[in-house]
């Protein structure tokens, strides 16, 4: 049974709750996961090839393939995903200090949970190959 | 000799009368160059585009905060279309969320290197407004744009 991405977005809820900043950043870094591997496993069945030996940073590809629409939803989903992915490096990596973090990773599960719908509800054809 | 006592021309006067070199109406023609491409030509052409490519890297630089300056510089130098598109960028982001803004130049990567450049702007109010400026920016000029320089450029709104 294959796992469902959509548990990690529920995870993510869960984190908020605890209040702490480790639990805002994995918040925001399990939503994005969420949603990543939802558009990832679709841009492979659409038969999108991502070739890991040839160059680094699937994820900036996974969007990439979105951004190139042509359908104007699949484009803004793309450039919007990569503003979450955005922030998903800077709650994973950045030790800096994190200005309004809490309020920031509520939003960013928000939108997750917008983003992953308008996924679903995007033209099967896209993204393209 | 013609009938009005005119010398004919056709048979009197030449039609044409070369320049031999050194006479007085001799012209040198123009010396073409013909420098092979990757010569003295290519290279001058290649210094006036990195000139120009610095140039705009500096009025970038006038423009955006660079975030780790070293790395952001050596990111850009190789991507002169990404430095054109930041500095076009400023103009709508200003329309969208007000002149004044600070804006950052941040490399992100995921993992395996750096993989993208993001325009960051800070945003002291609230989360709703700044979504509304990006919604903003994004219909007036970013979605028309936003696969340029192969898609590695994009902007966020960071809360300060």
């Amino acid at each position: 049974m294959a796992f469902d991405w959509r548990e990690f977005h529920a995870f993510a809820e869960r984190l908020l709750e605890f209040g702490s900043e480790a639990a805002y950043r994995s918040a925001i870094s399990r939503a994005y996961y969420s949603l990543y591997n939802q558009a990832w496993e679709r841009a492979v069945r659409n038969n999108c090839r991502f070739d890991p030996t040839v160059e680094a940073g699937l994820h900036k590809k996974c969007w990439g393939a979105y951004r190139k629409g042509p359908d104007p939803n699949c484009i803004k989903l793309g450039v919007d995903a990569d503003r979450v992915r955005e922030s998903r490096v800077r709650a994973d990596y950045k030790s800096g200090e994190y200005l309004r973090l809490r309020e920031e990773a509520i939003q960013i599960v928000k939108d997750v949970a917008v983003l992953a719908d308008r996924l679903a509800a995007l033209d099967p054809r896209y993204p393209l190959p | 000799m013609s009938a009005w006592g005119v010398a004919s021309l056709d048979q009197e006067i030449p039609r044409e009368i070369p320049p031999t070199e050194g006479g007085a109406f001799f012209q040198p023609q123009p010396v073409r160059n013909e420098l092979p491409l990757g010569g003295c030509a290519q290279a001058a052409e290649e210094g006036n585009i990195l000139y120009a490519r610095d140039v705009l890297l500096q009025r970038l630089e006038q423009t955006y905060v660079f975030e780790s300056r070293a790395d952001v510089q050596a990111f850009l130098r190789v991507r002169p279309t990404s430095i054109a598109l930041l500095v076009e960028a400023s103009v709508h982001i200003d329309q969208a969320f007000g002149r004044g803004r600070i804006k950052t130049v941040r490399l992100v990567q995921d993992g395996s290197g750096i993989t993208s450049v993001f325009g960051i702007v800070a945003w002291p109010e609230s989360i709703e407004t700044g979504r509304e400026a990006l919604a903003r920016f994004d219909e007036s000029w970013w979605l028309r744009n936003c696969n340029r320089s192969d898609g590695i450029v994009n902007f966020n709104i960071e809360l300060v």
